[in-house]
């Protein structure tokens, strides 16, 4: 439950924060929110990975008409159905790093 | 232990970002900080442009006096409907910009030298070569000089306005993706990059000059072999302008004060424009058209690019109603019509661009030898801010003829480039579309300096004309052909041709007007020229249009895709007799040929190999001096050559013991060539569009298409037709026009290339001039700009 939460926060705030601010945002933010809400290492980098991940490819999705992944596969010589993956999974990495280091670096609470 | 693999993590996490967030070479490719670039918010992605997601966009701006309307046609060619030429300009700039503002500033960033600014440090050496050229010395001189015009540079402001109401206006995540992948930000434009357009064109086309090669040839081969290799005009030529010519009372007859060199001259590195380029434009009476009006066609060639050169646009006020197309970065219309006149232009080509010996009078090259006195030469230090660099500095020497462009070579540069305007060079083409008659045209383009362009003109009052417009230099005869002796000033040019004493011709009896780049007049004309000219295209035309019959739309289309070469049918009516038995059976692809370069043919790339080997063959004397600069011959010159002698001393190879005559060249060189494996002219050509960055992704695919650089069909690999227009003159004027490209300079649009493979065709598409708004059938979009405080 504590995890869907995350992630919905996560996939929403992106949106919303990226409009605004720079794409990197994405970092402090799954930090801070990792910090908070204290999930395991684990999920501390696979909830932030997937929220990201999903945000940046439906946000992809719904700006691309398909030019300009055709286009960066040639850039990049790399299958064009690739290239929103490749971003996702770039995006999806840092908040994942992040994300983690958040949940590790909050102390754990004595019993 | 936790929180140590916590803060590891937190590190390798920032330095992951930071990757993202830096440029980086892989391979030896460059690429852009992936973050930025590939992120769904601000990167790349946001540059995708569907065909249905246009929306009409509503701006407010104190720059206009009143609202402009702008609407996008179904080919997304902007009307602007304004209710002044001020607010119209104003909105050219804006329309420009938003859809080319890459291209706009890298075609600016080329001429100034600050390619290495953006690009990095591989592009230095390209900078250096543009400042030492004085490029940017000549944007300002002119910037300078526009002061002089004040209320007439207010059109250029309000151009000028229109750009950056745009750029101001760009968020980071809508500029255009090559900023993105390259990294860097638009910067403000102002009237000096409408300056360094101008300077750029002028680089392309009046910036040809072979004075080092010509003076290491003439000491090569001496003066009469020099006469023979290098002749200064083609008798067989066709000129633009075939006379009479205003009589002068003092023919310039003299002799130029040539130096001679003691050592051989390297050469000078300099960008050049590509051989070949050729632009033709043509203006038929009524009594030669089969509507009963005037007909004119242009289509100027040039290398080809990704966004196209030019940019289609139309311009609408209460006074004039123009069509036609555009250079990114200089308002107006240059190549286009109106509701009463057409109007084009093709290159001119003379040798405008001259070097003098410079003599130093001390060690550091502070002052030279000029006219008996020591002279201060002014040093100009050119600072570059190169990207990944610290600043670098180079200092160029300025003398009275120029700057000194290779410090290793002491000549200066004399090129009317660099000069002052004396008149508003800037109005030439805002003016130009506003007029109604060609005494109005004349007056309102003679304020046109450099590059000297055939500017043709027809109306709807059966009135057609053509001028070689622009500022030309007096100079004695032989004068820029090779070095100049810089000694004296009495050396160099002696001021410039009247405008009135320009060559010129307005409704002649032939019943038509013709340009292709050839000479611009006989030898009768009383002032001596010289310069980069091509004959065969105009030849061509003449033999079309002076035939006994009537014109259609239609026979000026097939004109313009004409791939016919009479080069081809002149020296194959040479070589092909002189072949040997043996050879001529295995020659029959080319004696059966109608000497049309088509896609299809295989004649033609067989012919072209044919004819290189046989060159080298016969100018050994040239082509085996590797370690020297020098020109080559002419292709009329070996015809030429070929034609009057079958014996001459040029034909024997000096590498032989044997004494070779024409027949021998002929048949060696064929049987060089004709076992070679031969394909098609469209594959063997690999003509393909590339994009100013050169990157694949955003150039075209090869495309498929014939023309040869004699035919007027100039189509070559890269160098080609770039807009062809066509207007029938009348009540309501009927124009067709096509351009290899598109409107949109963003590769992710459907309208980037959308017109390449029609343009290959040879198709065009029908140009109605919709003078009111409600005229544009069906609208992608439009712009409104109010003043609304």
């Amino acid at each position: 439950m504590k995890n869907s939460i995350v992630f919905l926060f996560l996939f929403t705030a992106t949106i919303l924060c990226s409009f605004v601010f720079p794409w990197w945002i994405i970092a402090p933010l799954t930090m801070a929110f990792t910090y908070a809400t204290r999930p395991s290492a684990t999920a501390g980098f696979t909830v932030p990975f997937l929220a990201i991940f999903l945000a940046w490819a439906l946000s992809i999705y719904f700006i691309d008409n398909g030019s300009v992944q055709t286009l960066l596969g040639q850039l990049f010589r790399i299958p064009a159905f690739m290239t929103p993956l490749v971003a996702s999974l770039l995006g999806g990495f840092v908040a994942g790093l992040f994300g983690c280091a958040g949940s590790l670096i909050r102390p754990k609470k004595s019993l | 232990m936790r929180k140590i693999f916590g803060i590891i993590l937190l590190f390798w996490g920032l330095a992951f970002v930071y990757f993202l967030q830096s440029t980086h070479t892989i391979a030896g490719k460059p690429l852009p900080p992936l973050g930025n670039f590939l992120n769904p918010y601000s990167g790349v992605w946001q540059n995708a442009e569907a065909p249905d997601s246009y929306g009409d966009i509503a701006l407010n701006s104190s720059s206009v006096a009143q609202e402009v309307r702008i609407i996008f046609d179904e080919r997304m060619v902007p009307h602007i409907y304004a209710e002044n030429l001020k607010d119209a300009l104003f909105a050219q700039g804006y329309v420009e910009a938003y859809h080319r503002l890459f291209q706009m500033d890298i075609s600016t960033r080329s001429p100034a030298g600050r390619l290495s600014e953006v690009l990095g440090p591989n592009l230095l050496k390209y900078d250096k070569k543009q400042r030492r050229l004085g490029l940017s010395y000549a944007a300002d001189n002119a910037v300078r000089s526009w002061q002089q015009f004040p209320d007439l540079l207010e059109n250029v402001d309000a151009y000028t306005a229109g750009i950056n109401y745009y750029i101001e206006n760009l968020s980071p995540a809508h500029y255009p993706m090559e900023y993105k992948l390259l990294d860097f930000a638009p910067t403000a434009w102002n009237n000096r990059r409408c300056a360094l357009l101008l300077k750029a064109m002028s680089q392309t086309l009046a910036g040809y000059e072979e004075d080092i090669e010509m003076s290491n040839a003439f000491k090569l081969l001496g003066k009469d072999d020099f006469k023979v290799v290098y002749p200064l005009y083609n008798p067989k030529d066709i000129p633009v302008i075939e006379g009479p010519y205003i009589p002068l009372k003092n023919k310039n007859i003299n002799e130029a004060v040539v130096e001679e060199l003691s050592i051989y001259l390297p050469k000078i590195g300099r960008p050049r424009s590509p051989e070949g380029v050729g632009s033709n434009n043509w203006a038929i009476s009524g009594s030669k058209s089969e509507t009963g009006n005037p007909l004119l066609a242009n289509d100027p060639h040039l290398a080809l690019s990704l966004p196209s050169t030019w940019y289609e646009i139309a311009i609408t006020t209460p006074d004039f109603s123009a069509h036609g197309v555009t250079l990114l970065g200089m308002p107006g219309i240059m190549i286009g019509f109106n509701e009463n006149i057409a109007w084009g232009e093709t290159n001119v080509g003379h040798d405008v661009s001259d070097y003098y010996t410079v003599a130093w009078t001390d060690e550091n090259r502070t002052s030279y030898m000029l006219d008996g006195k020591a002279t201060k030469a002014t040093l100009k230090i050119e600072s570059y801010t190169v990207k990944g660099m610290k600043e670098v500095l180079d200092t160029v020497r300025y003398t009275a003829w120029g700057p000194i462009v290779d410090d290793s070579i002491n000549l200066a540069l004399r090129w009317l480039v660099h000069d002052e305007a004396s008149t508003p060079e800037f109005m030439t083409f805002v003016s130009g579309m506003t007029c109604n008659t060609y005494d109005e045209y004349l007056e309102a383009t003679g304020t046109f300096q450099a590059p000297a362009q055939n500017f043709i003109y027809a109306d709807n009052h059966n009135e057609i004309g053509l001028r070689i417009n622009g500022k030309l230099p007096i100079k004695t005869y032989g004068e820029g052909v090779m070095i100049g002796d810089g000694s004296s000033t009495k050396n160099g040019w002696q001021g410039f041709i009247p405008r009135n004493e320009n060559p010129q011709e307005r409704n002649p009896t032939r019943g038509y007007v013709s340009s292709s780049n050839q000479w611009s007049t006989s030898t009768e004309y009383p002032y001596f020229f010289n310069g980069n000219f091509e004959g065969y295209r105009g030849r061509m035309a003449h033999s079309v249009l002076s035939q006994d019959s009537t014109f259609s739309i239609a026979d000026m289309k097939a004109l313009q895709n004409s791939n016919y070469s009479i080069e081809a049918e002149e020296a194959l009516g040479i070589l092909l007799p002189l072949l040997d038995s043996s050879n001529l059976k295995q020659a029959s692809l080319l004696s059966e040929w109608n000497f049309e370069y088509n896609a299809d043919a295989k004649a033609p790339p067989l012919f072209d190999r044919w004819f290189a080997a046989l060159e080298q063959m016969i100018w050994d004397e040239i082509f085996s001096e590797t370690t020297i600069a020098l020109p080559t011959p002419d292709t009329w010159v070996t015809i030429n050559l070929m034609e009057s002698s079958k014996d001459h001393p040029f034909y024997d190879i000096q590498a032989t013991p044997y004494t070779e005559n024409l027949k021998d060249l002929v048949n060696a060189s064929f049987a060089a060539v004709i076992l070679l494996p031969n394909a098609t002219l469209g594959a063997t050509k690999k003509a393909h569009i590339p994009h100013l960055t050169r990157l694949p992704a955003f150039s075209s695919d090869t495309i498929h298409i014939g023309g040869t650089k004699r035919a007027l069909n100039a189509m070559q690999q890269t160098v080609g037709p770039s807009w062809r227009m066509i207007v029938a003159l009348g009540e309501n004027p009927e124009a067709y026009g096509m351009y290899p490209g598109g409107q949109s300079g963003n590769p992710a649009s459907a309208y980037y290339m959308n017109k390449i493979d029609a343009w290959a065709k040879g198709e065009y598409d029908r140009i109605p001039l919709a003078t009111q708004p409600e005229s544009i059938s069906s609208p992608i979009f439009k712009i409104t700009i109010s003043n609304e405080e």
